[in-house]
């Protein structure tokens, strides 16, 4: 209990809590807004659909420390992005690059969360939107619905229990994971996960029980958010009655 | 009763659709008629659904028009033709409530809350849903969940309703139920109505005309009554059934067939082409089987006599179905039961043709 | 109006016994007969033939934000220099990837040694979830609610959490800083996927056909290998696929109960990416990515053709 007490007077803890939902919780939106987006997209495409959807999961295998090494390379200050930026004659030095990585509101991580979580969101929305998007979608035109009536009335309906499913298991995801924000993010304020390693790895032996409690509260944080998330999309699956 | 002049004609022509090299639907020219059920009937997978979504919007056909009064429709978007389309899966919206589902058109026409709620559960209450407003397309049995939908297209008021095969998955007794409804409900609108449907009897009794399609061809359109009597074609007689066909040349007054000659109806002479080949139809119920041992001439004119042999008979209840040899070729007929009692099999039969029992058509190209 | 043939049809007069009310149907019959046409599909597609080109301009500009990363990872592993601003290696050379994959990098070790954790881990979650998978699937207990909750909560709970957490006890059991250890801690985030996949399996396999084959006189044992392998087996290999993706990809883990001691590929990667050769970071991340990618590339291709023929069986 004297670890508990310790880490909430702890200045790195707070701001460490923070920081772990606004990059989990920012992850989980975008993912979902981005993977919907992409869903759709997918779904109207006619030429090329077989080879576009393969393409689309091709991230989904990777290790999460492969795609972090690649945001490193792509967007750090020096990085890929940054040099075609300055091919452009935009920027002279790699200093004039914005620091999207170890800075304070975890960009990179972010970014890579989003660009893995992507495909894995718009997946199940595809896959949503193949079995029973299109006959209802059909109904609801002979009953009058313009597209984006259809979309808003009929489409996002239909998509909602499966999203928001996989969404829960996103920001589980986001705000748990260790191996990104360790190569992407900054060292402090650092995730929780991260500073639980931290604590773990001290080298005073006295920190290991405020890792456990560290590593405890992060897991309750996580298990509270995702039961009321399930709690809540069973609500709405059970609305659509499947 | 509402004028019938008031609705606008639904007129398709020469609609075609092809997918690769698939000819769904070949130059279709049908003018459905204002205020009826029209019923298109055609064996499974003729195009008879694609034509539905043609003229729903659902999908754009290959070639041909479709307009609505003086409106073409053909480029227009499914949500602004006026038509609905109501499927054979009926479609209900799993994530509303019955009422909200038959409100849903009217409130993509921004109708106000209480207002569509309101008149979809009179809707609801008109097909005999009262007090099931608040359930959901899995709380539904089949057949309430196929009035739903139907409520759905009707609180709308369109111009054109459009049925595919409506009562395909239901038990036989909600069947006629639920064919009684639409036929009232259509009859209080006089509401243009196109139903879909591949079980011919139920397109005679839905329709008052009936279109018939097959292969993707309009073959006939006409008063079911017309499409028995009459058929267009052979293929329209062999797909309404109870019919014999067997090909003959025609002479004058009379065609020749393997059976004998038959004196040919009046009204079919036109269909007689200049060679004079033609399929004879022949209506199996009008056959006749006489006692055995009668004699003297036929009471009526124009009644042809053929005696042959009775092969086998199957027992239909009142009445029973008999195979015939006449000549070398089989006839297959179904007769009152009495009029086989005292025939054994094996031995000769004398079978009556009266007028009406002859029809001829165009040939189908011999094989 | 259309005339074909030799024999035009004229229209039927109309019916005796229908009112004339309305219009006449008298107008309308099709046009004359000629062989041809087929069948037609009855579901209708929609909008086909506008717009075909659109969505898939988009969909390329999604899948190239998407395979970006990639690029510059390949293009550093191939270089010799390769500096800020220059796009492509300023210097392209063989020598990462000669090093990686040399002797001295240790990177055929840790390979093998990923290798060898992940298909034990797979190994031993399919075991499990063979049976679990099953009996989730196809009997319906009190609780099972509750099951798949409990099954789905190591999915979620943080890698960190469970290393910490399981590093103390397999300190005491001397189980720290060896293989099975390893092993053993990835079989926590990488079972409940197995198990859970299985259950899905097992629940849209139709099951019946067990009974129908015990008819046709099959023992048990015939029933197990002749029909429910064949049944099972493609969904069952897509879950042990994630099974062995996700031991592939653990870093946590073996971090922490590895105790640096288990050196596998995601150790390598962190620590070369600790240091300043980008070239060998990239090669090794790229040595790491292809099994992954192989291995699914290879699933989808004969998962597909395994569809086809089952398709043609019926």
């Amino acid at each position: 209990m004297a670890a508990y007490r310790r880490l909430f007077a702890d200045p790195e803890f707070w701001p460490s809590v923070a920081l772990t939902a606004h990059v989990a919780v920012t992850s989980t939106v975008l993912s979902v807004v981005l993977g919907i987006a992409a869903a759709l997209v997918l779904h109207r495409v006619v030429i090329g659909r077989r080879t576009v959807t393969a393409l689309f999961q091709l991230n989904l295998p990777i290790p999460h420390v492969i795609g972090a090494v690649a945001v490193l390379l792509l967007l750090g200050q020096s990085g890929f992005v940054s040099r075609l930026v300055a091919s452009l004659g935009w920027t002279a030095s790699p200093a004039d690059f914005p620091a999207l990585l170890f800075d304070r509101y975890a960009l990179g991580v972010i970014i890579q969360y989003v660009w893995k979580e992507v495909p894995f969101v718009g997946v199940v929305a595809l896959a949503i939107l193949r079995d029973t998007g299109r006959d209802l979608e059909a109904a609801a035109a002979t009953l009058g619905a313009t597209a984006w009536q259809r979309f808003r009335y009929v489409t996002l309906p239909v998509l909602l229990p499966g999203v928001l499913s996989t969404a829960i298991i996103v920001f589980a995801f986001a705000f748990g994971t260790f191996e990104v924000p360790l190569l992407l993010g900054a060292s402090y304020p650092a995730v929780l996960p991260v500073l639980a390693h931290q604590r773990y790895t001290d080298v005073d032996l006295a920190s290991r029980p405020e890792a456990m409690a560290l590593a405890v509260l992060t897991t309750l944080i996580v298990v509270a958010v995702v039961l009321t998330g399930a709690a809540l999309a069973r609500r709405a699956i059970r609305q659509v009655g499947t | 009763m509402k004028d019938q002049t008031s609705h606008a004609g639904l007129h398709l022509q020469g609609v075609t659709k092809r997918y690769d090299d698939v000819v769904a639907l070949d130059d279709v020219h049908l003018d459905v008629t204002p205020g009826r059920i029209t019923a298109l009937v055609g064996p499974s997978g003729c195009g008879k659904s694609t034509l539905l979504a043609i003229v729903a919007g659902l999908t754009s056909p290959t070639g041909g028009r479709v307009h609505l009064g003086t409106r073409d429709l053909t480029d227009v978007a499914p949500e602004r033709r006026g038509v609905v389309l109501v499927f054979q899966e009926q479609r209900l919206f799993p994530f509303l409530t019955a009422v909200e589902d038959v409100a849903f058109g009217l409130r993509m026409r921004g109708v106000s809350r209480r207002e569509r709620l309101d008149r979809a559960a009179a809707m609801l209450e008109r097909v005999g849903l009262a007090g099931l407003e608040h359930r959901r397309p899995g709380e539904l049995s089949g057949g309430q969940r196929q009035r739903v939908a139907l409520a759905r297209a009707l609180v709308l008021d369109p111009e054109v309703l459009l049925l595919d095969e409506p009562l395909g998955s239901l038990d036989p007794h909600l069947r006629d139920e639920l064919r009684e409804l639409v036929v009232a409900l259509q009859r209080e609108r006089a509401l243009t109505t196109v139903v879909v449907t591949h079980d011919r009897e139920e397109a005679i009794v839905f329709g008052d005309h009936l279109a018939v399609l097959l292969d993707g061809r309009l073959h006939q359109h006409a008063t079911p009554r017309e499409v028995m009597e009459r058929p267009a074609t052979a293929a329209v007689a062999r797909f309404m059934g109870a019919t014999e066909l067997l090909p003959g040349r025609c002479d004058g007054q009379l065609v020749h067939t393997a059976i004998g000659a038959l004196p040919v109806p009046a009204a079919a002479s036109d269909r007689v082409a200049a060679d004079g080949e033609v399929d004879v139809v022949l209506r199996r119920d009008l056959l006749r089987v006489l006692p055995p041992g009668a004699s003297g001439p036929p009471a009526v004119l124009d009644t042809c006599r053929v005696v042959g042999t009775l092969v086998s008979t199957r027992y239909l209840g009142t009445r029973t179905r008999a195979e015939i040899v006449v000549e070398g070729h089989e006839l297959t007929i179904e007769t009152a039961t009495a009029d086989l009692a005292r025939h054994r099999v094996g031995s000769p039969v004398t079978v009556e043709l009266p007028a009406e029992s002859v029809w001829v058509v165009a040939p189908e190209p011999r094989r | 109006m259309s005339a074909l043939g030799t024999r035009p049809l004229l229209p039927s007069p109309p019916g005796p016994d229908r009112p004339p009310a309305g219009a006449q149907p008298a107008r309308g019959p099709g046009s004359g007969l000629a062989s041809g046409g087929g069948a037609a599909p009855a579901r209708a597609a929609d909008t086909e033939g506008r717009r075909r080109y659109g969505p898939t301009l988009w969909a390329v500009l999604l899948l190239t934000l998407l395979l970006l990363p990639f690029l510059p990872l390949v293009l550093a592993s191939f270089s010799q220099a390769y500096f800020h601003p220059q796009l492509l290696p300023q210097t392209w050379s063989l020598r990462a990837w000669a090093l990686v994959l040399g002797p001295g990098a240790g990177t055929w070790a840790a390979l093998r040694d990923s290798v060898v954790v992940a298909v034990a881990v797979t190994g031993v979650s399919l075991l499990v979830a063979i049976p679990a998978g099953r009996v989730l699937a196809t009997r319906g207990f009190r609780g099972r609610r509750a099951v798949e909750l409990v099954l789905l909560l190591p999915v979620l709970v943080p890698g960190i959490a469970v290393a910490i957490g399981l590093h103390v006890t397999f300190l005491r059991l001397g189980l720290a800083g060896s293989l099975p250890g390893v092993v053993l801690v990835h079989l926590v985030p990488a079972t409940p996927y197995v198990v859970l996949l299985s259950a899905g399996v097992f629940a849209n396999a139709d099951l019946g056909l067990e009974a129908q084959a015990r008819t046709l006189g099959a023992s048990p044992w015939q029933v197990a290998w002749s029909v429910t392998r064949p049944l099972v087996a493609p969904g069952l290999a897509v879950a042990a696929l994630f099974g062995f993706l996700v031991s592939w990809g653990q870093y946590a883990t073996t971090l922490v109960v590895g105790g640096g001691q288990v050196v596998t590929l995601p150790m390598l990667l962190f620590a070369s990416a600790a240091g300043g050769d980008v070239a060998v970071t990239a090669a090794t991340a790229l040595v790491h990515a292809l099994p992954a990618l192989v291995l699914v590339v290879v699933m989808a291709r004969v998962l597909g053709r395994g569809a086809a023929t089952a398709k043609g069986a019926r």
